[in-house]
């Protein structure tokens, strides 16, 4: 998959005043494109103005070179997206996507229950439960599974971490560096680390300004300095003695461990 | 952009809270019940702007908050305004200058009142209540806390309205019937966050100590201030216009 989102000259205003000032750049498929910044940074708004929501905004959001015709391409969730249900089945929950756009009757459940399993949640299980019964981090996975069946191209999440443990965030975490390879996956996070993995695209919003990193780079002007962005302490204490290497880990304490005992090894042999 | 109290100094602000609220209640009922044509409709919504901005409130901020009732007005303009034979024009402008006007009132009402002084009002409403035996400091808590809660739902309907549509969701689409049934993704949502809400605004009630009792002092105090007799009359002219279009 080649398309990309594209933001051009894109200015971004919240009542009257510009929260994000000449964006350009592009999300992609292959990777999780991260937009990162404090509150009140135009993050949410962006999102919105992609979706097409929030109208302030100049300049162009292109997909494919095209302008990008929101309506159907796109699936958009918040906070608690969990919030969102309204059936009184699983079942119906994720197939109500499909039925709005008119799929016929004989694909939508084998295609519900095929994305269900994708998110892994076994149909068998849990298509005939009601979705208030599950547990926080399965509701979760329920809720985005019947924001995303239908597969548009862009998938726009709006801190969707919010509220799971860490367990559960680190699994969601998985599912959407997976999902990221078949659309464009943006998320509002605050909470980068994660998500970061060096090869994220982060877009981070700051004083009106918006600065494209690779999550290497971001991982690693974060590590030299604690005012760009607060990543946790132990990640940036770990990481200090090897600002050289090449690339830094994400920010989880496996591969920071297994990162030192490689980057050990290598120091010894030579 | 929500309409929630801001603080300021304008002599709005200073009104004691129980002219503020009967100046409001005055103004809803006129926008109501008053049976004036368009024409006088119109002044009068432009006046209230006046007011507002006399009284330097964020007229920009309220105007902006009228995007969020664009769906209500529209579906009154339509059901006025084919009343009669075929659509006329004059009844569907004048029904949604009344719920502007409605709108515009409270709007403003709410951001010159913080929540003491909604509370102060709505229980010397319902203090009579109390003759009848029945919990009139309770009811006007429940009254505040409706009042205080709206622009929180608000935002969440808007919330929820923008996911269900990025889900395929046609809301409000189609017949009568066909369109209620649509609006389900959005309503039932909507009900169980309101009860959520509700239910963790108890817990951290009680958890904070307040208990369900008569014997409870007052931090604000309230008196009669210079703006408070003007426009105690003002809201008296308001009543009386009212009352005169109505007049055969």
């Amino acid at each position: 998959m080649n398309a990309q989102l594209e933001l051009k000259n894109l200015t971004v205003s919240y009542g009257g005043k510009a929260v994000a000032e000449n964006l350009n750049g592009s999300f992609g498929f292959g990777r999780l494109n991260l937009l990162v910044g404090r509150a009140g940074s135009g993050k949410s708004s962006l999102l919105l103005a992609i979706a097409g929501f929030h109208t302030e905004f100049s300049g162009q959001i292109l997909y494919d070179g095209a302008v990008f015709q929101s309506a159907g391409n796109f699936s958009l969730t918040f906070q608690d997206p969990e919030s969102l249900f309204f059936n009184s089945s699983v079942g119906d929950e994720v197939e109500y996507s499909l039925r709005m756009r008119e799929l016929p009757e004989s694909e939508i459940t084998p295609r519900a229950q095929q994305w269900l399993q994708r998110w892994g949640l076994d149909p068998e299980n849990f298509y005939q439960r009601h979705p208030f019964e599950l547990s926080g981090g399965e509701k979760r996975r329920v809720a985005l599974a019947a924001c995303t069946v239908a597969m548009p191209p862009i998938i726009l999440l709006d801190e969707p971490l919010a509220g799971l443990d860490a367990n559960g965030q680190k699994a969601l975490a998985e599912m959407l560096n997976q999902l990221a390879y078949e659309h464009i996956v943006i998320v509002v996070t605050h909470e980068p680390e994660v998500f970061l993995q060096s090869d994220s695209s982060v877009l981070f919003l700051r004083e009106g300004q918006g600065s494209w990193f690779s999550g290497n780079e971001f991982l690693r002007q974060a590590v030299h300095d604690r005012d760009f962005y607060p990543l946790p302490r132990w990640y940036c204490h770990a990481m200090a003695p090897f600002a050289a290497a090449p690339s830094l880990p994400p920010v989880n304490a496996e591969a920071v461990a297994s990162f030192i005992a490689r980057e050990k090894k290598h120091a010894d042999q030579l | 952009m929500q309409i929630s109290y801001k603080p300021g100094n304008s002599f709005l602000y200073s009104l004691n809270p129980l002219i503020k609220g009967g100046l409001c209640f005055v103004l809803i009922m006129f926008f109501s019940l008053n049976g004036l044509q368009l024409p006088a409709m119109a002044g009068s919504l432009v006046a209230l702007l006046l007011f507002a901005a006399l009284g330097r409130l964020p007229l920009a901020d309220l105007l902006l908050s009228i995007r969020r009732i664009w769906f209500l007005l529209v579906i009154v303009g339509l059901v006025q305004g084919f009343r009669g034979n075929g659509f006329e024009v004059v009844p569907a402008l004048e029904s949604m200058a009344r719920i502007l006007g409605v709108f515009i009132a409270a709007g403003c009402y709410l951001t010159v009142s913080p929540q003491s002084e909604l509370m102060f009002f709505w229980e010397t409403i319902f203090r009579p209540l109390r003759l009848l035996g029945l919990p009139a400091r309770e009811l006007a808590l429940v009254m505040v806390i409706a009042v205080r809660f709206l622009p929180v739902m608000l935002s969440e309907i808007d919330r929820i309205r923008m996911a269900q549509i990025a889900r395929g969701a046609r809301l409000g689409k189609g017949g009568f019937f066909s369109s209620a049934a649509a609006l389900m993704p959005l309503m039932i949502p909507t009900l169980a966050q309101a009860i959520i809400r509700g239910e963790e605004l108890a817990e951290a009630m009680e958890a904070r100590g307040y208990r369900v009792s008569g014997n409870r002092t007052r931090y604000h105090r309230f008196g009669i201030g210079f703006f408070d007799i003007p426009a105690g009359l003002a809201a008296l002219a308001v009543a009386a216009i009212a009352v005169w279009s109505r007049m055969p």
